[in-house]
């Protein structure tokens, strides 16, 4: 399979019980049908982690390809061989 | 034989001080001219709590010359597994007080202001006014952005940090060159509430790479976090860094861009 690797952390990871998957680069080109196909998978455990009410992805995500951050407005592509990592801001002091 | 004193006009290193810094006076990029800009710099810790405490005492081992503390509350037994420098004798006593009372049996030359207030969109401007850098350790987003509003504000450098579990994200916001803290998060995580899951171990390390952080900026050597997020899992023993970037609509920085 043609991965492009997908990573979470803290809240999320421990919402959905895995902190690394992977997803079919035949089946996902861009960022948005990504988020389309992680929130397949994961269903309402995503809400208020990683999704809002609505499905959109939640400001406080910083969303990096190849650990460099991407605007998820600016209509991102992603590819085979292509690692993604979703943060959620952790604020413990 | 060596006198024990440090030199008061802030204008040079004393022998005394040279002997107690000997082994980082060595560090390559640092020397007396890195000591001396640590000597003079004021630093706002807020809070110091289980990561305050530990960047509070590593940057006073280190010779900064000021630490300015904020943390309001008096000492509970839910603080004694992390926030080192708090005791049990010291239970039901301010967290401040003692903070600086352990702080000055390690350096008895450093200048502590105690504030026993958490920081508030009230309060921050006035907290960062004295500072010439900050390290955020506060516990809630709400007390993140005040001061990073007044980090903006004032252009003063900020050392971000927080954890959450075993994770951790340490940046170092330098305003108008640098992502801020609302270029990176518009708004809190809406589940995000004061307490958190944490081993004192946690807090431990990443206070230690907060206050190297701060040091960097402040003695002007190394690479800093300018522009990155570290980001680490302990339970995984994973460390990353991730290019981080400037919003232009940020509420509190966009119009910063030139």
């Amino acid at each position: 399979m043609n991965e492009i690797k997908v990573e979470y952390n803290a809240t999320i990871a421990v919402a959905i019980g895995v902190n690394k998957e992977a997803f079919d680069s035949d089946q996902v080109s861009t960022l948005d049908s990504l988020l389309l196909a992680i929130g397949a998978r994961h269903g309402d455990r995503l809400q208020n982690v990683l999704f809002d009410a609505d499905g959109q992805m939640l400001p406080s995500i910083v969303v990096a390809v190849n650990d460099q951050q991407v605007a998820p407005e600016a209509g991102v592509t992603v590819g085979s061989g292509d690692s993604l990592l979703f943060i959620s801001a952790v604020g413990g002091g | 034989m060596m006198s024990f004193e440090v030199d008061q006009t802030r204008s040079k290193i004393s022998a005394f001080e040279r002997a107690i810094y000997d082994w980082q006076l060595d560090v390559a990029g640092f020397g007396e001219e890195g000591q001396l800009r640590l000597k003079n710099a004021s630093v706002l810790v807020s809070r110091i709590g289980g990561l305050g405490g530990l960047v509070a005492y590593e940057l006073a081992a280190a010779g900064v010359g000021h630490l300015i503390l904020a943390h309001a509350g008096n000492i509970q037994p839910s603080d004694l597994n992390r926030q080192l420098l708090m005791t049990h004798q010291r239970l039901g006593e301010s967290r401040v007080t003692t903070a600086r009372q352990r702080l000055l049996e390690l350096n008895p030359y450093l200048r502590v202001t105690t504030v026993a207030e958490n920081p508030s969109p009230e309060n921050a401007e006035s907290l960062v006014a004295e500072a010439d850098l900050i390290v955020d350790c506060a516990p809630l987003f709400e007390e993140r952005f005040a001061l990073n509003e007044a980090a903006v504000k004032l252009r003063t450098p900020m050392v971000e940090c927080g954890m959450f579990d075993l994770e951790a994200h340490v940046t170092a916001i330098l305003p108008g060159q640098t992502p801020c803290l609302r270029c990176l998060y518009p708004s809190a995580p809406p589940t995000w509430t004061r307490k958190f899951p944490v081993f004192g171990a946690v807090s431990g390390a990443l206070g230690c790479i907060a206050a190297m952080e701060a040091i960097k900026v402040l003695a002007g050597f190394g690479k800093t976090l300018a522009g990155r997020l570290l980001v680490y899992n302990l339970r995984q023993m994973e460390f990353r860094t991730v290019g981080i970037r400037r919003r232009q609509s940020c509420a509190t920085c966009g119009h910063l861009f030139g």
